[in-house]
């Protein structure tokens, strides 16, 4: 797992790469967690270079979402490949995840809540 | 042309033991013409049209037996089949295109502005229009084709004078009766049969995937009606006097450009290809087509066959076995077209197949796929300890089978996901108490894992966890797995019994 960060006007942009799974969900929950602990709230995570994504992986986005939307925040995920998509689709989490196909789009998205 | 349309029609039957359902017209096949010229030599147009009929009863028999032999057939033996018919449109498509004349200069500017013209025509309408124009860009591309042929004179005059002097009604004959056997040109009759047979198992798979959004595999008992359709329409060219039927590649690459595709189409079709014997003006005026508007056809029909090819080839994963099947043989088959006079000196009797790239290249690949079939096995086994990082091992495991396999990478993709969420799981929750044995079997229309470990047997719901349980439950995180496995798999089946654990997962090829 390679996490990228990038920080725009009001937006905080987290790149994961290769597989959030059992091994790697603990860094990244632990990371996400960090952030909005510092106070940013409109979060992005790219996924565009994320190859697999397991339960764990899913666990960690709902978590994510849960403590934006109780201080008011906004998450939205970029970008996922066919693969992780079908996953969303497959446990049914796209109607509490926000999806969007592009970086640009996800960020549109949480800035204009 | 009387047994082409007859065989036309035939071959559109649907839920017949003759024909293969599909509009997939019949013709002269290019496969017997080395063979033909090699008869007449030999005893004359007797000595051909008893051959051909001949070819007309092996082929059928090939026709027969051809759904017992599925598995000489994955998609990426027909996948280049398909890909050097389009290829041998090349050959046939360009020198006409450019004007080539076999003598310098080798480009006729004339000619080649006429091809363009007529290329850009049915380019124009297949890529930019909308509605029923883009069924007929051939049409068009005909229709610009021969006015821009008179306007730049690119005509030739002797056959024009030709089609005009042809009577407009006709009776058609036999160029000579009775018939004559000789042993000696049989095999090069008989390769010839199954060159055309293999082709045809090429072009009808290729209908059935234009035909199919969901095509996965050729349908061999489709394809069996089809050569058997093809196999009459050479018997009745044998009785007729023409020569040996094969399908007409370049109209299925027509129908995919297209998009007309129905099978209805066959009948009309047949009635003018047969009365076209009859209307010797008609059918000179469609002989006298101008080369260029010929060689742009082509190129046009090539594009899409070509690809069409490659995209069925690549519909399965490959490994190395499967890259040296279809490199080999497309190798070969290119050598014929690409260096002209290579395979001059091979005996007469076996000549057909060197005649064309199409010929070696489908009869290698065929044998190569049976010989690199050794040491594959369906069964492979993996043993995984919990606890160390076995995702990696389940996707190099199942990347490596799946190619040596030929499975679909979607099936792959589904069953590792599987393998991986339920090693995590069992790992994660202590659900294993040692390693896991993981066996996986493939067949072309199955693949099953069967997953065995000593410990608890996860759970697999068919009710996925809500969101508030996942979150505060960490049990839930198991039942999600288990529901994701459950959706990967086609089937799944898990039973425990004195601490013994076994899950089988079935997924449809």
């Amino acid at each position: 797992m390679h996490i990228t960060e990038e920080r725009k006007p009001g937006v905080f942009i987290l790149g994961l790469s290769k597989r959030l799974d059992g091994t790697t969900a603990q860094i990244v929950e632990d990371r996400i967690l960090g952030i909005i602990d510092a106070g940013d709230r409109h979060l992005v995570i790219d996924l565009a270079q994320l190859e697999y994504v397991s339960s764990a992986g899913l666990r960690v986005f709902l978590l994510a979402a849960k403590r934006l939307n109780a201080t008011n925040g906004r998450l939205a995920l970029a970008g996922p490949t066919d693969h992780v998509r079908q996953v969303f689709d497959i446990a049914g989490v796209t109607s509490y995840l926000s999806v969007h196909a592009s970086r640009d789009e996800a960020i549109r998205h949480v800035e204009h809540r | 042309m009387i047994a082409s349309g007859i065989a036309t029609i035939l071959q559109s039957l649907h839920k017949t033991p003759v024909g293969s359902g599909y509009f997939c017209p019949v013709s002269g096949g290019p496969a017997y013409t080395s063979a033909s010229i090699l008869a007449g030599q030999t005893g004359g147009l007797r000595l051909v049209f008893l051959m051909t009929l001949l070819s007309g009863v092996f082929e059928a028999l090939l026709a027969k037996i051809l759904p017992r032999l599925r598995s000489l057939f994955p998609p990426e033996v027909t996948g280049l089949v398909v890909t050097m018919v389009g290829l041998e449109l090349v050959v046939l498509g360009c020198p006409r295109f450019l004007g080539y004349q076999g003598t310098a200069p080798s480009v006729d500017p004339w000619a080649t502005l006429v091809a363009t013209i007529a290329l850009a025509a049915m380019i124009g309408p297949t890529v930019w229009a909308t509605g029923r124009v883009r069924l007929y860009p051939l049409l068009i591309g005909l229709a610009a084709g021969y006015a821009s042929a008179f306007v730049f004179g690119v005509v030739d005059m002797a056959q024009l004078r030709e089609t005009l002097g042809a009577p407009m009604v006709g009776v058609p004959y036999r160029a000579q009766p009775g018939w004559a056997f000789d042993i000696v040109v049989l095999p090069a009759f008989l390769i010839a049969s199954l060159a055309s047979t293999l082709k045809s198992v090429g072009d009808l798979t290729l209908c059935q995937k234009i035909n199919d959004a969901d095509w996965k595999r050729t349908d061999m008992q489709s394809v069996s009606g089809g050569v058997l359709a093809g196999a009459i329409g050479t018997g009745l060219a044998g009785i007729l006097g023409g020569i040996g039927q094969s399908t007409f590649s370049s109209n299925v690459g027509l129908s995919l450009a297209t998009g007309a595709t129905s099978r209805s189409i066959a009948i009309p079709c047949g009635i003018l290809m047969a009365l076209l014997a009859f209307l010797p003006k008609l059918a000179a005026f469609v002989a006298a087509m101008p080369d260029p508007v010929m060689g742009a056809v082509l190129v046009y029909v090539a594009c899409y066959m070509i690809l069409a090819g490659i995209q069925v080839i690549t519909s399965r994963m490959l490994d190395a076995r499967r890259t040296f099947v279809v490199g080999i043989a497309l190798i070969f088959g290119l050598s014929v077209d690409m260096i002209p006079g290579l395979y001059r000196d091979v005996p007469g009797a076996i000549r057909p197949l060197f005649a064309s790239s199409l010929a070696i290249s489908t009869v290698l690949v065929v044998l190569l796929n049976l010989l690199f079939r050794i040491g594959i096995t369906q069964r492979q086994v993996l043993l995984l300890a919990p606890g160390s990082d076995g995702s990696q091992a389940i996707v190099d495991f199942m990347e490596s089978h799946g190619s040596t396999w030929g499975a679909r990478p979607d099936v792959i993709q589904r069953a590792t996901a599987a393998l991986n969420e339920l090693l995590e799981t069992v790992t994660a929750h202590t659900f294993a108490r040692g390693p896991l044995e993981v066996a996986v079997s493939f067949d072309e229309f199955n693949l099953d894992a069967d997953i065995r470990y000593d410990g608890k047997l996860m759970p697999f719901s068919a009710m996925r966890p809500s969101d508030a349980d996942l979150l505060d439950d960490e049990s839930a995180l198991a039942a999600l797995s288990g529901f994701l496995i459950r959706q990967y798999a086609d089937r799944l089946e898990a039973e425990e019994s004195r601490g013994r654990c076994r899950v089988r997962l079935h997924f449809d090829h």
